[in-house]
């Protein structure tokens, strides 16, 4: 009986002793994400599986894969659009890392107006994809911009339009989220760049190294983390940029500036395709996955050299 | 001495709790706040002493706002008991609005609504059908016969779920100035149309014949354009084909890509939206525009009304005059809606013969409403006078465009809009082009006809 009672007072003050508090301060978040990324991806797994198009309900229902083979074996328009994407991907982000790092270690130096040199660099980065598309549309537009100048300068009769070529398309789109891009890099770089230790560079040019010895083993090398880190990111945003490219170009002409994620808002905006919308989700979050988790990996990422 | 610790963690422990209890309780509260808004947003009862709100949708918010806040003034004054909570919405997303909305169980208890998307919203069940509240309505017999017509023929079961408000049709806008200075008179044929269109271009001053849609929108004009041309008696022939993809379509779709390839419209007009191709007419580029009656006003208030004009769109090789009969805008009312009775007196009121004048009159397109047609302003628009006499000429033939097609946007914008700019920059033939463009309407028919008989 004494011993029961024991047993009970223990197990009592084991229960006194749970700490729930933590579990309640994070059950809000928790239901939170649930609610709100947890609910929501997995009904794009859910209607991946599933013809779903609001037009046509007669055709409504269970697909299994058949949305993935008609995207892989029957869609020519997601290959197209996922080759723009790396190209538009692998362009933009090894332009703006290169640029970025460039202007970074400019105004990493000491030199009168650095403030405000510095201002004028990180600028374009405060602006909104939609009013960057509506400076640059002003800026290709023939009435507006480059005609006009090519007229009031007697090189042409202003009828230059950039965006009417595919070439010209790609071109003009890339300089435009280019000039939006490189602030990026070069924020995170030049904080970067200011941690790294004096003594370093000293003891290069000690060592005789010359400056681009320095920049190759001293400053690139501690600037690895980030730049692995950065372009990670940013290949990420950039395979997801729908805003500049919907608005400058509309993904044409000719489809040739359409990438993947572009095509999927055409199949739920325009088709109303839930369901293949869904799986060509799927597809690009996989290929994501699938890119990141290697280029973690390749580049070895926060391991000590 | 170690009890008053343990109260004092009990305390401390008990604030935290409550703390986080009372945060959690803040947090369900926003999103019970959240939903609860939502479900009112269809417009339920409003307030007490039997008043009604309903929530209704403009589908051309901002330029057609003043218009509709004038009309549901007038409404709420001589009903009383019923507020109109006006939304309006850009046309460009007004479909993917409506289908969020179904989707998320509150879509307004009445909205504008148009032919092009009018089936998708039927299929999905989102609608109430009209009949019998028209045919017991004063509006019975005072609605435009043809203009009821369109709205059955694109409802897959032929019920009306739209209400015609206005319709409007092609017009083709060009500079009169111009025109006289090069002796030219109004093209009323093709093949006037395509000679002026080279009369007229003169690169070095930036001056062309014509300016071109070559995107958003590019393939419904062109599909209307090549119908003017070729006077088809049907969409489809006898077998079900589409009668599209002829090499006289052909012929015309090269014509007109040809205009751009040789520089008669300017080198942006590959990717022309509705705004851009307005703002070049307006400003002086063009000399010929395809548009609707929608834009006469825009025209006015550019260039006044001396030196532009609107005719109908010219006749092909045939000789024989074509209308093509745009399809309907109108309110429709949604079947989730639970004040349909008042929402029904919102679309009679909005299409009796005084308030449907005065918006058609504002917006400068053809009213519904009979008694409206024929006020004394619709004569005074040469160009809707023009299109008019057209329609109710006895030789002309009428033709729709078959909006009642499920994949008709998905053919127009998603598959045909960019080969339609390949033809453009030489990528594609024409033929190739219309040769498509034919075997998915045809396809899209049958596949049509399977589902709803017919």
């Amino acid at each position: 009986m004494t011993h029961a009672l024991t047993v009970d007072a223990a197990t009592m003050q084991r229960r006194r002793k749970f700490n729930y508090a933590p579990y309640l301060l994070l059950g809000p978040t928790v239901l939170l994400l649930v609610a709100f990324i947890a609910y929501p991806i997995a009904t794009v797994f859910y209607y991946s599986l599933q013809h779903y198009n609001v037009t046509e309900p007669w055709y409504n229902g269970f697909a299994g894969l058949g949305n993935f083979t008609q995207l892989l074996f029957r869609d020519s328009k997601f290959w197209s659009s996922l080759q723009f994407t790396a190209e538009w991907v692998v362009g933009e982000v090894s332009l703006q890392l290169i640029l970025g790092l460039a202007l970074a270690l400019v105004v990493n130096e000491t030199f009168r107006g650095r403030g405000l040199a510095r201002a004028i660099v990180f600028a374009p980065w405060a602006i909104s994809g939609v009013l960057t598309t509506e400076i640059w549309l002003l800026i290709y537009n023939p009435v507006t911009g480059l005609g006009k100048l090519e007229r009031l300068l007697g090189l042409g009769n202003g009828n230059l339009a950039p965006l009417a070529t595919t070439h010209g398309a790609f071109l003009s789109a890339l300089v435009a989220e280019l000039w939006r891009g490189i602030p990026f890099f070069a924020i995170l770089l030049l904080a970067d760049l200011q941690s790294v230790p004096q003594e370093l560079y000293e003891a290069a040019r000690v060592d005789r190294a010359n400056v681009f010895h320095r920049f190759r083993y001293v400053t690139l090398s501690h600037l690895k983390d980030a730049i692995v880190l950065s372009t990670l990111l940013r290949a990420v945003w950039e395979f997801n940029n729908v805003d500049l490219l919907y608005t400058l170009t509309g993904g044409g002409p000719a489809d040739s500036t359409t990438t993947l994620p572009l095509y999927i808002a055409q199949e739920a905006t325009i088709s109303h395709n839930f369901g293949y919308g869904a799986a060509l989700t799927v597809a690009a979050f996989v290929i994501l996955l699938a890119f990141s988790g290697l280029y973690l990996r390749l580049t070895r990422f926060g391991q000590e050299r | 001495m170690a009890g008053a610790q343990g109260r004092g963690w009990w305390t401390t422990r008990r604030r935290g709790i409550t703390g986080v209890t009372a945060i959690g309780a803040v947090l369900l509260g926003l999103v019970a706040g959240c939903s609860s808004g939502t479900a009112s947003g269809s417009g339920s009862a409003a307030g007490s002493g039997g008043k009604v709100a309903i929530t209704f949708w403009d589908d051309n918010g901002g330029v057609r706002t003043p218009a509709w806040q004038k009309i549901i003034s007038d409404f709420e004054k001589q009903n009383p008991n019923i507020t109109v909570n006006y939304v309006g919405v850009g046309s460009s997303s007004i479909e993917q609005k409506y289908n969020t909305a179904i989707a998320g169980g509150s879509p307004p208890d009445v909205g504008m609504v148009s032919s092009q998307y009018l089936a998708s919203l039927v299929a999905q069940k989102a609608l109430v059908p009209l009949d019998s509240m028209y045919s017991s309505s004063p509006l019975n017999g005072k609605i435009d016969q043809a203009m009821l017509k369109s709205a059955r023929t694109d409802a897959p079961d032929g019920k009306l779920y739209l209400m015609p408000l206005t319709t409007t049709f092609d017009t083709l806008y060009y500079r009169t100035d111009w025109f006289k200075k090069a002796g030219l008179s109004a093209p009323t044929t093709w093949a006037d149309f395509f000679k002026d269109a080279k009369t007229l271009t003169n690169s070095g001053a930036n001056q062309f014949g014509f300016t071109l849609r070559g995107g958003a929108g590019g393939t419904l004009q062109l599909l209307d354009a090549l119908l003017y041309y070729t006077a088809p008696k049907s969409f489809f022939d006898g077998s079900g084909q589409a009668v599209i993809g002829s090499s006289q379509a052909a012929s015309f779709v090269q014509q007109m890509a040809d205009l751009y390839r040789n520089g008669e419209t300017p080198q942006a007009d590959i990717n022309n939206g509705y705004q851009q191709m307005v703002s070049e007419f307006d400003q002086g580029e063009a000399a010929m525009m395809q548009h609707n009656l929608g834009s006469y006003s825009n025209h006015v208030k550019a260039l006044g009304t001396s030196k532009f004009a609107g005719i109908s769109m010219p006749i092909g090789p045939s000789g024989t005059p074509v209308q093509v009969f745009p399809g309907d805008n109108g309110p429709a009312i949604f079947a989730k809606s639970a004040h349909q009775a008042a929402a029904w007196k919102f679309v009679e009121f909005a299409d009796s013969a005084t308030e449907n004048s005065y918006w058609n009159q504002q917006a400068q397109q053809v009213p519904a409403n009979t008694d409206a047609q024929s006020q004394s302003w619709v004569k005074q628009n040469a160009a809707m006078e023009n299109t008019l006499q057209r329609l109710d000429a006895p030789n002309t033939i009428v033709i729709e465009d078959p909006h009642y097609l499920p994949e008709f946007g998905t053919i127009m914008d998603v598959d045909m809009a960019p080969l339609w700019q390949k033809v453009l920059n030489g990528s594609m033939t024409a033929q190739a082009f219309v040769t498509k463009w034919a075997a998915e309407f045809t396809t899209a028919q049958q596949n049509y006809k399977s589902h709803n008989g017919g």
